[in-house]
């Protein structure tokens, strides 16, 4: 186990390397200049110049990339030409709000997903299945920029219930937690019902049902214990995606993590925050990957991890 | 046998017990009675304060907090004209190089201490000395800025410039502030009418600074960053917003007030034209019939009726009917499509099949002002002109223009106070990158009258030459004036005291306050 997570941090390197070569190319080759964001129209060329000198931007695209390695291999993000702070801070500003985003709306999938899936199964082939895999199919199909609005203009406009946005006390995470999980929750809950309609199927199931096990324990207790693997495997994975994919929840709802920064960093061409944040998204990533595969096999004894 | 009441039976306490208990849960609870009112102020911006030195301060946002926070020589009222801020009265020429200027004794910053000659020096001179602050090329041509004494200051520029005093908008800072490196914006201490309490990511929560002049009947005003069009709408609706200044679409505007009784909407000219520009380098549109023919084919007023619901002005030239340096001369704008095709006809550019020629015309990817272009190509397409619309994000844009691979494009001068704005618009020393003038437009005539009318100090002289510098570019036509576009804010119904600016500034929250 050991020399497995060993060599799969390892491995992180080359592809954050990789990830961060791409990502400098193409934001250093997008039109605009943050020096003229930053000192604005009726700066004279010559302040400009020296600005641009200051801030290393004078210097060419491989020099820029190179500098910049060096700097993030020691941990160091960059200084956000921006808001006059280093990315490392801006970003340990704004996690824990795309973090705790992230889970809650991985909660509300997984409230959602698990008693319906595992209901469907149940009734497979009943109004019940159709209704809940109907929900499935437009769930994924609904986008976030549409569900968003309309969440917001019925419980905080018209029913005035819940806030409109910010994040603030419990009531703010649940319009957009539902915005983020629901189509997790479509997905998650199409993969319950059919890893729970196979593994219904199984000897040890119809063992329970001879033993006299109530069919609320062999359902719960028994069978979906046993499909639930598939499920870790894609909420882990999932997870990662709800991490880094919150840019349009984020702006619907001015929630302030990551997304929103990235943005930001894009539309002021501030080049370290955007840097910044997309090697944290693939460290992240990656990270949360390997931690759903040892979460996986400590779940499944029989699961033996291969270097 | 002792008589057993109810009241006895259950412990219940008497009857003048009850009332007592009554009243006090009505006056917890606010039952039906008067609400007291509010005292804190919800204003949504649609992005971000970039800083909160008024030396860095160059976006809108970032002039719209040291404008409340801050106060400064001068100052600008409603419709734009400079007025007195922390001075005693407007700054004297002693020379046409030499400007001086007498502080006002009343003003103090947020910790009590007053507002000395000193602080505006340090204030001006870290912006000369260290180019680092956006502003500090606004004074590239100041020799020396001097404290004499019981308030009074100098200005020595190098060169004669009349509109200099239009600059002197910068918040003042205390001495110590000004050397301190990377300012804390709740420790700033600004002469302003509020004070900053807290900066957090998305929110930034001003409060009154009691020891303001006159000082604010609002106790906070709470600023939330809200992105999104359509999150601005749904908070305004809810409630959690007070104002909103622009950040609505027209189409919502609409809508508004006719759902929200607890909103209105108030508007009003501002500083704002919207142009179509030419590159003079293009051998198509360089040819002055076309741009006659275009300005006489684009009917501003169906394009205003329609996309800006009637909320705005045809423009003849950037400054507005109401700038004082505003040429009565100028001719009316005119809609004569059968003029314009006669003209193109004349200089030969006859149809080919459905069309004379094809241009493009460049334009951001603003909603509104897609619209507007679209409009303006089907009424070019009425005299045969094929225009082709590109909407691009803003930093594509500006660079294609600025680089020269644009034909026609579409923006808006916002926020000009002084007519020294046809100068950096206009002159030829300011093509791209040293100005403005992204239509590479030259006229050596047009230079000199702009070097004269910044160099004059006298209102009427100063008037004569500008009339003649507006003649000159409504005939060369380096630009097709569109429109001035009214500025317009829904507000909390119960907000009284507030009025807009011409320039956007939320001055008017000093003296608001919520009925």
């Amino acid at each position: 186990m050991l020399s497995f997570i060993i060599k799969r941090i390892t491995s992180l390197i080359p592809v954050c390397l990789g990830v961060l070569l791409i990502v400098v190319g193409m934001i250093h080759f997008v039109p605009g200049d943050p020096v003229d964001i930053i000192l604005g129209d009726f700066a004279s060329l010559e302040d400009k110049q020296a600005l641009r000198h200051e801030l290393g931007l004078d210097q060419t695209v491989v020099k820029q990339t190179l500098t910049y390695i060096a700097h993030a291999a020691k941990g160091d993000l960059g200084h956000s030409l921006i808001y006059q702070k280093s990315v490392n801070e801006l970003i340990m500003e704004r996690l824990p709000a795309t973090v705790r985003l992230a889970l809650a709306s991985l909660i509300v999938a997984l409230l959602i997903s698990i008693p319906l899936g595992i209901i469907a199964s149940v009734n497979a082939g009943s109004k019940l299945d159709f209704a809940a895999m109907s929900f499935a199919v437009s769930g994924v199909a609904i986008p976030t920029f549409w569900l968003g609005p309309i969440l917001i203009l019925l419980f905080s406009v018209q029913l005035g219930w819940l806030p409109v946005s910010e994040m603030g006390d419990w009531r703010s995470f649940i319009l957009p937690a539902l915005t983020m999980g629901t189509p997790l929750a479509a997905a998650l809950s199409r993969i319950t019902r059919n890893s729970m309609l196979d593994t219904l199927k199984e000897d040890f199931v119809r063992t329970a049902r001879a033993k006299g096990c109530s069919e609320s324990r062999v359902i719960l207790g028994h069978t979906f214990r046993n499909a639930s693997l598939p499920l870790v495997t894609i909420v882990g994975l999932q997870f990662g995606v709800l991490m880094t994919g919150a840019i349009i929840t984020e702006k619907v709802f001015d929630w302030p993590g990551l997304g929103s920064l990235l943005v930001e960093g894009i539309n002021t061409r501030d080049y370290p925050v955007v840097q910044g944040c997309v090697l944290f998204f693939s460290g992240s990533y990656l990270l949360v990957n390997l931690l759903t595969d040892i979460a996986y096999s400590l779940v499944d004894p029989r699961i033996r991890l291969s270097t | 046998m002792r008589h057993i009441t109810f009241q006895y039976a259950f412990r219940l306490p008497s009857p003048n017990a009850f009332l007592a208990l009554a009243s006090c849960l009505l006056s917890v609870l606010g039952g039906p009675g008067y609400a007291a009112p509010k005292t804190t102020l919800n204003v949504a911006f649609e992005d971000n304060v970039r800083s909160f030195d008024p030396r860095q301060s160059v976006d809108a946002n970032s002039q719209y907090i040291e404008d409340l926070v801050h106060c400064s020589l001068m100052n600008f009222d409603p419709d734009g004209k400079p007025i007195p801020g922390a001075l005693e009265q407007e700054p004297t020429w002693a020379s046409p190089k030499i400007l001086t200027m007498q502080l006002r004794k009343d003003l103090k910053f947020s910790d009590g201490t007053a507002v000395r000659g000193e602080d505006v020096v340090a204030t001006y001179m870290s912006l000369i000395k260290d180019r680092k602050f956006s502003r500090s090329s606004a004074f590239d041509g100041v020799e020396q800025v001097e404290s004499l004494g019981d308030g009074r200051l100098r200005f020595t520029l190098k060169k004669v410039d009349s509109s200099f005093p239009t600059n002197l908008v910068v918040g003042i800072l205390k001495e110590s502030e000004t050397k301190a490196v990377g300012l804390d914006p709740v420790q700033l201490k600004g002469c302003g009418t509020f004070k900053i309490k807290s900066v957090a990511i998305n929110e930034i929560t001003l409060e009154r600074n009691p020891y303001a002049v006159k000082p604010a009947k609002l106790s906070a005003i709470t600023i939330k960053i809200v992105r999104n069009e359509k999150t601005r709408y749904a908070k305004l609706r809810a409630g959690e917003i007070d104002i909103v200044q622009n950040g609505i679409s027209r189409d919502t505007l609409r809508t508004l007030e006719r759902r929200n009784p607890d909103l209105k909407i108030i508007k009003r000219p501002s500083l704002k034209t919207t142009y179509i520009g030419f590159n003079m380098k293009d051998p198509l549109v360089s040819n002055p019939a076309i741009r006659d023919a275009i300005s006489l084919a684009i009917n501003r007023q169906e394009i205003i009726d329609i996309i800006l619901n009637g909320m705005a002005i045809p423009a003849r030239t950037i400054l507005p009917p109401t700038s004082p340096f505003f040429s009565e001369k100028l001719s009316k704008e005119t809609y004569n499509p059968a003029e314009a095709q006669a003209i193109l006809d004349k200089a030969g550019l006859k149809k080919n099949g459905d069309f004379r020629f094809e241009v493009s015309l460049k334009t951001t990817t603003d909603v509104t002002r897609i619209s507007v272009a679209k409009a303006v190509a089907s009424q070019l397409k009425r005299i045969g002109i094929k225009v082709v619309v590109e909407a691009m994000e803003w930093g594509r844009f500006k660079l294609d223009i600025e680089q020269g691979r644009v034909q026609l494009w579409t923006l808006t001068w916002v926020g000009f106070k002084d007519p020294d704005i046809y100068r950096y618009a206009f002159a030829t020393e300011n093509f791209p990158p040293n100005g403005a003038n992204r239509g590479w437009y030259s006229n050596k005539t047009l230079d000199a009258l702009l070097e004269q009318g910044r160099e004059k100090n006298d209102f009427s002289e100063r008037k004569k030459i500008y009339d003649q510098i507006q003649e000159i570019v409504e005939r060369d036509k380096p630009y097709i004036f569109l429109w001035h576009e009214e500025t317009f804010a829904v507000i909390n119904k119960d907000l009284a005291g507030f009025e807009l600016y011409a320039d956007g500034r939320y001055s008017a929250l000093q003296h608001s306050y919520f009925q």
